[in-house]
């Protein structure tokens, strides 16, 4: 799903009067926006003309990420009418890209950062957080021109962790949803999107088609990790070669969500606990083991007996975790394919068909 | 630690590397004068001195696990907290970058590929997992480490290659953040930084069994300060006209400030450098005969290759006078402080140009021009370092605004397989061209 889908677009047209504000990946407070009554709108996977990110001034090198490659184009042309870009220190490229936004007259709209701790949950990370969430909250009141209080932040962080609690419901009884893959994501990315109170709507009519009693999904259950289902013909190849996805770690969707509930009152203290206690991401500088645990225990509990790392072109926070990764995974008895895609328009011939042989040696491909 | 492995360490470090590095100064001698000399003008005495410098650093790393606390670090880590516990310190991105220029490299990043690492990450953690992995170096021996020690400073690919380490070694990680400084430096990050730097000297305590002395951290800073000042004075030299020196010799001559920062030995190196230079500017000695034009380069040199580049460019009267690169470990040296060894530290290491918004790079590549008297500048598109080289198509055509000749030239530090020569030369040739 790329952004010029006319479903984003037709949805904002009829809720930019509020303001929307672009949001660049991976984990940002979304909270904050909700509770000012702004429209965040993800761009996950922008796809760019050939050629505009090699050639001429104020491009990007082709070396980079199409993530940071197509975010540069819609920065630089505005979007929908975003009021400001936020982009969070998600990796090198991601803040280099906010860097030149900020510094090179590169974005039609201000740019707002977000700084991650990295190296671990520790005392001085969540008070140099604590700090930075104060900062993104004085930056956007500041551009919003609207001014956040603690009891809006409170009920925006109600909503969210309502969402996030439905999320993890929907996506651990995924088996029960008589939907496929296609759909069931096509719902599920409306998060990237849309106003927080509308995709909680969605989602409980989402969570009404859980049916436990149904005869379990057929074909093999698969575990995905990766940043975002692109081309999102992928799910379509999963399905035809016989497959599902009954674990799903992208980054965009169940890897955002934290795994549990915060116990804080406090409205920052509970975005902090938010923040740190989400699922475990490179981008974030997690420990790879701790995310093969955190994954091997999810692939047993689906019993999944494969896992696709799904990465994309040039992104080196996964790049570096795919050998521990591969590793921890086979050692726990997963059979691991690992394919990359660069927001093309499909799925290429050969990539559908290395999917097609995972999927036969797992023991299916007769659905 | 084993007292025999304490003997051989310091018999390493105080005997045999000092006295290789002699033999290597003799052989050098008899080479001239068996008549065998280099081209253009003598080679800087200071670089014997270097070589015996790091010989002897190697050499003593091959004994010390054992008999002292070995750490590895980024070359961005605030290596001052580490000397006072006794640590021998290990910088695997200077160890790639001699693979490298020994054309061993890519050798070495094969071995990381064949285990898993793609090939789209940073060359010169392929090449130090693969050295790690295959335990194959020019060096003859890394010793085990204790602790890993690295800071985001300088990027965040760090965690990940020595989170990859950490999990190949066994060994424990700890990781100094420091945030990323978009605009002016802000106090919340530094406050931050700062408390990581207390958490490292808890640990480096830990390991070592050496109690924190403050004073002594405080004589470190002051020796790191002082070492720092003298780089940035050798560096200043290549202000003359012609200049004395280049960048192709900086690079080279970058490795005591980065490896040995914070020891005497590392200031003795550059106080007498720096009087090289002095000496060379006194007598008008030029290292590019006839120079024509003065260039900036920005972004790390392209290793193996740094001799072809550097006689192709000095063939035309082009020498880079400056690097963004070597000036880096000049940057922020004044900001140390010996009686505030931990909050200088914390700004000196947050505030380094590569972690510092684009508007403060434009600024000193300007102010490198200027003061330097470059007309242009090559800008090295590495595709191995992402965080250098993103932005750099926006800095050249800022500078191209400013009236600055500029070349974004493709290459690789480390990485001969992403590096076409024939390229390259056709380019900077142009490049050289478009100045008559
Ligand atoms: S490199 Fe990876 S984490 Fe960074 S922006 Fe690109 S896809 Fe996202
Ligand atoms: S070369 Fe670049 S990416 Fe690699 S470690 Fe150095 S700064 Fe980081």
């Amino acid at each position: 799903m790329v952004v010029t889908d006319e479903a984003i677009r037709s949805y904002l047209a009829s809720h930019r009067g509020n303001g929307v504000v672009l949001a660049l990946p991976v984990l940002y407070p979304r909270e904050v926006l909700t509770a000012l009554d702004l429209c965040g709108v993800e761009v996950w996977a922008h796809r760019t003309p050939p050629g505009c990110c090699t050639q001429g001034a104020g491009s990007m090198q082709p070396y980079l990420c199409p993530t940071v490659r197509g975010a540069r184009v819609l920065l630089g042309q505005g979007f929908e009418g975003a009021i400001a870009a936020v982009i969070p220190h998600t990796c090198d490229s991601m803040q280099g890209l906010a860097a030149i936004g900020l510094d090179m007259g590169a974005s039609a709209m201000p740019v707002v950062t977000f700084r991650h701790p990295r190296g671990g949950d520790r005392a001085s990370a969540r008070e140099f957080l604590q700090a930075e969430l104060r900062a993104f909250i004085a930056s956007i009141e500041r551009i919003a021109g609207r001014k956040l209080t603690m009891d809006r932040l409170g009920d925006a962080i109600e909503l969210h962790e309502g969402i996030d609690r439905a999320m993890r419901r929907v996506l651990r009884m995924r088996t029960c949803i008589a939907l496929g893959d296609v759909e069931l994501y096509r719902i599920l990315r409306k998060r990237e999107w849309m106003r927080a109170s509308d995709f909680a709507f969605e989602l409980r009519a989402l969570e009404q088609m859980i049916d436990s009693a149904a005869t379990p999904r057929k074909g093999i259950p698969l575990m995905v990790s990766g940043m975002v289902p692109e081309p999102s013909d992928f799910f379509e190849a999963v399905d035809a070669a016989g497959a599902y996805v009954a674990v799903d770690d992208y980054a965009a969707i169940g890897r955002r969500l934290p795994m549990h509930d915060t116990q804080e009152a406090e409205p920052i203290g509970r975005l902090i606990d938010r923040m740190m206690g989400a699922a475990p991401c490179p981008t974030r500088t997690s420990d790879p083991w701790s995310r093969v645990r955190y994954l091997v225990e999810r692939a047993r509990a689906a019993r999944a007996p494969g896992a696709i790392l799904h990465t994309v072109k040039f992104c080196e926070p996964e790049l570096f975790d795919v050998p521990v990764l591969r590793r921890g995974l086979e050692e726990a008895g997963l059979k691991v394919l690992h394919i990359e895609t660069e927001f093309e328009p499909q799925m290429s011939g050969q990539l559908v068909t290395r999917i097609e042989a995972f999927v036969e040696m797992l023991g299916g491909g007769d659905a | 630690m084993s007292l025999i492995r304490r003997l051989q360490y310091e018999a390493a470090d105080r005997l045999a590397g000092p006295m290789l590095g002699r033999y290597g100064r003799l052989r050098a001698l008899a080479r001239r004068s068996r008549g065998k000399r280099r081209a253009g003008p003598p080679q800087l005495q200071s670089t014997r001195k270097l070589k015996e410098l790091l010989t002897t650093h190697y050499l003593a790393g091959r004994y010390a696990d054992g008999a002292v606390p070995v750490a590895w670090v980024t070359s961005g880590f605030p290596v001052e907290i580490l000397r006072p516990f006794g640590f021998h310190v290990v910088y695997p991105e200077n160890h790639a970058a001699l693979c490298a220029v020994q054309r061993q490299g890519v050798q070495l990043a094969q071995v990381a590929e064949q285990w898993g690492v793609p090939r789209d990450t940073c060359a010169y953690a392929r090449c130090d997992i693969g050295s790690t992995l295959a335990q194959m170096t020019p060096v003859g021996r890394i010793p085990r480490p204790d602790v890993l020690l690295a800071c985001t400073n300088i990027c965040q690919t760090v965690v990940y290659w020595y989170r990859t380490l950490a999990s190949l070694l066994n060994v424990p990680l700890f990781v100094i953040d420091t945030p990323y400084q978009y605009g002016e430096p802000d106090a919340h990050a530094e406050r931050f930084v700062a408390r990581q730097i207390e958490e490292a000297i808890a640990l480096c305590a830990r390991i070592s069994g050496v109690e924190r002395d403050d004073g002594a951290l405080g004589l470190v800073a002051r020796e790191a300060k002082q070492a720092s000042e003298l780089w940035g004075e050798c560096l200043a030299y290549a202000k003359r006209k012609p200049a004395p020196w280049s960048g192709f010799d900086q690079f080279i001559h970058i490795g005591p400030i980065v490896t040995l920062r914070g020891l005497p030995e590392c200031t003795a190196y550059y106080r007498m450098l720096r009087d090289e230079l002095s000496e060379r500017a006194r007598l008008g000695i030029a290292v590019v005969e006839n120079e024509k034009h003065r260039l900036v380069w920005d972004n790390l040199p392209v290793w193996f290759e740094l001799r072809e580049m550097s006689q192709l460019l000095a063939r035309e009267g082009f020498n880079i006078v400056v690097t963004t690169y070597t000036n880096g470990w000049a940057e922020t040296a004044p900001m140390f402080d010996e009686h505030d060894p931990i909050g200088s530290a914390a700004r000196v290491y947050s505030r380094v140009f590569i972690n510092r918004g684009m508007g403060h790079r434009t600024a000193l590549l300007r102010s490198l021009a200027k003061e330097w008297g470059c007309d242009g500048v090559l800008l090295h598109s590495n595709r191995s370092c992402k965080p250098y080289s993103v932005g750099q198509l926006d800095l050249a055509s800022q500078l191209t605004r400013d009236g600055l000749r500029t070349l974004v030239l493709d290459g690789d530090h480390l990485d001969s397989r992403s590096y076409s020569k024939e390229q390259a030369e056709g380019r900077l040739s142009a490049f050289m061209e478009s100045f008559a």
